[in-house]
């Protein structure tokens, strides 16, 4: 208790420590010759591309050349190689389970974790339950453990985002859904006794209900996070939570484990249970389901 | 927007920010050069920005970068001067953070412990305690896991609790 009542006088003290602005003066003088060493910048770059332009002008007229070439000498032997790079991309994809996919928004190709039933985005705040439905969360803002998060769903593979509803927690990172409807988040609060806990949804994201997880009893008294549950198919999935026992940071993990689309959930602090095997390797845990294999930071 | 607006207005936005993180980081009031070195970079470093960090955590991690490599230069100079090292700190004039940031008693005690601590701990308090950002903002300036920041906020904490002493 007296430890609590230190920290808290601690975290009081440093959040009420002086922030002096910079001095006004000394403010304009540094703006004006960041803006003269932006334009110089500029200039600079710009001319640089201009050469490289120039340079890729010439360059591409030699390549032009060199792919006729290619072209008329390649085409015996093109169909063995196709096979050849077939095979290696199954091996790639067996291994990293990584599926490019077109982000619309950003306007470029980035690679989704694929769990062979879900696809999330590296950062867990986008879930796609086949290839046109998905859902975004998004940290509207707030502090102090009590933020906003709002969830929007796409049915156009990610062209337009429709805002589905809000909810406020403490500290969320990442979303999974398992179909149109049902869906996770994983709330990570300061109520150390229950945390982490499950945040369901069952009408595409516009009302929340908490449902509690269970704790091994080994790790009830130390510090817990999870991100979001990943479903292999509707019914089974894995949370892992992770956590550290003392002030040397020692981490450890268990899995918590559903046979029934999340209705229920079962901690398990072996590696293993029926077809799913798992592997903690520093920040990371891998887990294998049947023939499929994916990382979770 | 041209680039040099976009910094500029980044400048307005984010200046005092970055200037309170060096202050802190250093423990000195020299740094306003420092806080332009930051703004510079990121004219620099511009075209690699990657829109899906926030403007702010990617200028405290330019700012962080800025600051070890500073640290490292006047730990140097230091060394040659033969200074010993907990002299680092000493203030050198009237001109002194103390001063200038008109602490009272318990906050001089917490800005000298500050001080003390060794740059990684010093920069998960100065961000998460003293700037208030969040674990997942820390985590992405810091380029640590967020497991990392919580594991060693909270051993800076009980570093910051023991050289305290009774104070608190």
């Amino acid at each position: 208790m007296r430890n609590h009542d230190h920290n808290k006088e601690l975290d009081d003290l440093l959040r009420t420590m002086p922030k002096p602005n910079l001095h006004h003066e000394k403010k304009a003088t540094i703006k004006k010759s960041i803006i003269e060493q932006s334009f110089h910048y500029e200039h600079k770059r710009k001319h640089v591309i201009m050469r490289k332009r120039l340079s890729y002008g010439l360059a591409s007229i030699a390549t032009l050349a060199l792919f006729s070439f290619f072209l008329i000498t390649s085409l015996n032997g093109s169909g063995k190689e196709e096979k050849q790079n077939a095979a290696y991309q199954s091996t790639e994809e067996k291994i990293y389970n990584l599926e490019p996919r077109e982000n619309v928004e950003e306007n470029e190709q980035r690679y989704f974790l694929n769990s062979g039933f879900q696809q999330f985005d590296e950062e867990g705040n986008i879930v796609y339950v086949n290839k046109q439905v998905g859902f975004k969360l998004k940290n509207l803002g707030g502090g102090a453990s009590n933020f906003e998060y709002e969830i929007a769903k796409t049915i156009d593979g990610g062209k337009t985002w429709i805002a589905k509803g809000t909810t406020r927690l403490s500290h969320v990172t990442g979303l999974s859904f398992i179909n149109e409807d049902t869906g996770f988040l994983v709330n990570n609060s300061p109520a150390f006794e229950v945390s982490p806990t499950l945040i369901v949804t069952q009408n595409g994201g516009k009302d929340w209900k908490e449902q509690q997880l269970p704790i091994p009893a080994a790790y009830k008294d130390f510090y817990r996070q999870a991100k979001f549950p990943v479903f292999f198919t509707s019914s089974v999935g894995v949370l892992p939570v992770f956590g550290f026992k003392n002030d040397e940071g020692n981490s450890f993990l268990y899995m918590l484990v559903t046979n029934d689309g999340g209705a229920t959930w079962q901690a398990i602090t072996k590696n293993q249970m029926n077809d799913l095997t798992w592997t903690e390797n520093h920040d990371q845990v891998i887990i294998n389901y049947q023939n499929r294999q994916i990382e979770i930071n | 927007m041209s680039s040099n607006r976009i910094i500029s207005e980044w400048f307005e936005q984010y200046s005092d920010d970055i200037y309170h993180f060096l202050l802190y980081r250093f423990g000195s009031t020299d740094i306003e050069d420092l806080v332009q070195e930051v703004f510079i970079k990121a004219i620099k470093g511009f075209h690699a920005y990657e829109e899906k960090a926030s403007p702010k955590t990617w200028l405290f991690s330019i700012a962080r970068n800025v600051a070890v490599d500073e640290y490292r230069k006047r730990k140097r100079l230091n060394l040659g001067k033969m200074i010993p090292f907990e002299h680092l700190h000493e203030p050198k004039s009237e001109n002194t953070p103390e001063n200038i940031l008109q602490l009272q008693k318990e906050h001089a005690d917490l800005f000298k412990a500050i001080q003390a601590l060794k740059p990684n701990y010093r920069d998960v308090i100065i961000l998460r305690g003293i700037k208030e950002l969040s674990v997942a903002e820390t985590a992405e300036i810091l380029k640590w896991s967020e497991n990392k920041v919580r594991t060693t906020l909270h051993r800076a904490r009980k570093v910051l609790l023991q050289k305290l002493g009774g104070l608190i």
